[in-house]
């Protein structure tokens, strides 16, 4: 029974209590009303009225806020934040649109451009090789239809 | 906006005082509902037009304090919330707070 009297008047428990009635309210308040859009009037509100609760209903009183804030602040500033999303696609000007539109268009064009040319060197190079591998392989002289090198020499 | 108890506690406490101002924690205070439920009440009913709303003068408080928001029943809102009040009256759903219309 001592120690439990000791511990309810420590130092520590003065200073628990006074942390909890003390400053904790209105510091959780202020961080509770943070999810609330930044010009909302409902911040500036719930941190004056929190002067006018008593002390010791504050630590209630503030847990009762941030179910308020879980449901409506949240929903404020999802809203907040898509209003401010189409405010700005609809304030951007039509010509950067474009203009953006128009240098990806030709970065693209430039990007196949630059794949046909490749393309057409690579097939230009194929193509040699086959003329040069052509000559190595066959005679420059045609064999005369009657000759069995001749491929062309069983067809009719 | 949908009738329910503590609309009907709420409408009772504001038009106690139907010219005067409000403050929300003396509201609930008065109304006995909660903060939680309060709150969303008093955004609705300032969208619907029931409610004006307005900010204490600083320079006219005598505290150190920051300024707090009140709130004041407009022309519609008395008439609504007054008709609230008479369908209220008649409901046996809200049997329970008769004693407060007295």
């Amino acid at each position: 029974m001592g120690e439990l009297i000791d511990a309810v008047t420590s130092r520590w428990s003065l200073l628990l209590v006074l942390l909890v009635f003390g400053s904790a309210p209105g510091i959780c308040l202020r961080l509770i009303v943070l999810m609330y859009p930044p010009n909302d009037p409902r911040r500036r509100e719930l941190i004056s009225e929190l002067r006018a609760v008593p002390r010791f209903e504050r630590p209630l009183w503030v847990a009762e806020q941030f179910e308020v804030v879980l449901f409506e602040g949240l929903a404020h500033r999802l809203l907040a934040t898509l209003r401010r999303v189409s405010r700005r696609r609809a304030q951007a000007p039509t010509d950067e649109h474009d203009a953006r539109d128009k240098y990806i268009g030709n970065l693209f064009d430039q990007f196949i451009y630059q794949v046909d040319l490749a393309l057409a060197d690579h097939q230009r190079d194929a193509e040699r090789r086959i003329q040069q591998l052509r000559e190595q392989l066959m005679p420059t002289s045609k064999p005369g239809p009657g000759q069995p090198d001749c491929p062309d020499a069983d067809q009719p | 906006m949908r009738k329910t108890h503590a609309l009907v506690q709420v409408a009772m406490a504001l038009l106690d005082e139907p010219t005067g101002r409000h403050w929300g924690y003396d509201l609930s205070k008065r109304s006995g509902v909660r903060s939680g439920v309060l709150y969303p009440m008093l955004t609705r009913m300032l969208d619907e037009g029931y409610l004006t709303d307005g900010w204490e003068d600083p320079t006219t408080l005598q505290d150190k304090r920051p300024p707090r928001r009140y709130y004041e029943l407009t022309d519609k809102g008395r008439r609504e919330l007054g008709a609230v009040l008479q369908e209220a009256r008649q409901d046996t759903r809200f049997a329970s707070l008769q004693w407060r219309f007295a």
